[in-house]
């Protein structure tokens, strides 16, 4: 068994049990929930009701996140297992990425968004591949100091495929449109493959990132 | 009809999810019968039966082996998968072996009723059209339209 064998069906297992806790959470606060409305109908609302009621519903939001967070570790779990050559549905990599990603973005202050477009673009590549790429363009925003918003989606532009890179908002805007203009190629991926960056035009602060194969050389700048 | 008349089964080897589940079902007017193993739950199901609600994972038989059995021996019966081992692959083999619906947990309760009720109305649909072509003699097309719903089971399967 590879090591990415193994990982992905420890990841797969781990999900499979997170989902059941938070069924049961989810269960249970909810009849908790059922129980208060039918105790509003007959009895009429009370305060200590009412504001229990309030935080089950919190929780069952909560458990909501959770739950689409193990979306995105499940994905991850199955990507882990492609194919190099794919194929990736750009799309969910850029929904996976602002998921599992977020809340370690957000300590640089950088936002992560992705479009609300649900169409699959898909591409010959292996989605870690692409979200490898992804983290080496935030880690490049970290490094000229954060505090923008990014935002990701899908694209297929001149026959190749890719992601839109949209900098918005945020006092460090410039210096981070200036870095990333400035590293057209990322370094570190998978041996055979590159990532490039691109101005999506030359006035917009949009960036393009198509993932290729060099033929089996390592690229570096 | 009404609600009370679906004949439900719960299938999960999480006792407290599958409990809580029922309860809630019970509030709504949806009595539901509960099995903790797949074992179990092919028992229960030689009872009168409409939409079965079953787990994937579990210990011993699991889910898809239940499946193919009441797909088998019951194929009148609708299946609902309701998993927190939601990957695309078991989706598709779940759809290929004949469930209805497919839904990952934690899922809203409404969510689930919505299902069992068009499980439970397609199951009533398929048989009477069955019927009606049965009393018009045609049984070649009666059988043919169970057939094509998974209602009537392969004997040579």
């Amino acid at each position: 068994m590879t090591e990415s064998r193994c990982m992905a069906r420890l990841l797969a297992s781990a999900v499979h049990e997170l989902r059941n806790i938070l069924a049961v959470v989810r269960e249970s606060t909810g009849l908790g929930i059922d129980l208060l409305d039918m105790e509003r109908k007959s009895t009429g609302a009370r305060p200590s009701g009412e504001r229990l009621h309030g935080v089950l519903e919190d929780s069952q939001k909560a458990v909501q996140q959770g739950a689409a967070l193990s979306d995105a570790m499940d994905y991850l779990a199955s990507a882990s297992e492609m194919e190099a050559k794919g194929p990736c549905d750009i799309t969910r990599v850029c929904h996976v990425f602002c998921l599992l990603y977020a809340r370690e973005a957000r300590s640089s202050k950088i936002t992560l968004q992705t479009d609300n477009g649900e169409d699959p673009v898909w591409a010959q590549f292996s989605p870690v591949i692409l979200l490898r790429a992804l983290l080496d363009v935030v880690d490049l925003c970290t490094s000229v100091g954060g505090q923008i918003s990014l935002r990701l989606s899908g694209e297929r532009r001149d026959r190749h495929e890719g992601v839109v890179i949209e900098v918005f908002d945020g006092t460090n805007r410039e210096l981070v449109v200036s870095a990333l203009a400035s590293c057209p190629r990322l370094e570190g991926l998978r041996i055979g493959w590159r990532a490039k960056l691109m101005p999506w035009t030359s006035r917009e602060p949009r960036f393009f990132l198509t993932i290729s194969e060099t033929g089996g050389q390592a690229e570096t700048n | 009809m009404t609600k009370e008349d679906i004949k439900i089964i719960l299938v999960d080897d999480e006792k407290q999810f599958v409990d809580t589940l029922a309860e809630r079902l019970a509030m709504r007017g949806f009595a539901a019968r509960v099995a903790y193993d797949g074992p179990s739950a092919l028992k229960e199901v030689t009872q009168p039966t409409d939409v079965i609600v079953l787990d994937l994972r579990m210990p011993g038989m699991d889910g898809f082996e239940v499946l193919r059995s009441v797909k088998k021996n019951n194929p009148q019966v609708q299946v609902i998968i309701l998993t927190g081992h939601g990957g695309d692959a078991e989706e598709q083999t779940a759809y290929r072996m004949g469930a209805y619906n497919f839904l990952r947990k934690p899922m809203d309760i409404d969510e689930l009723l919505t299902s069992i009720r068009m499980a439970y109305r397609d199951k009533v649909e398929n048989a009477m059209v069955a019927v009606s072509l049965a009393e018009g003699g045609d049984f070649e097309s009666a059988r043919e339209v169970l057939k094509e719903k998974d209602i009537l089971a392969d004997r040579d399967a």
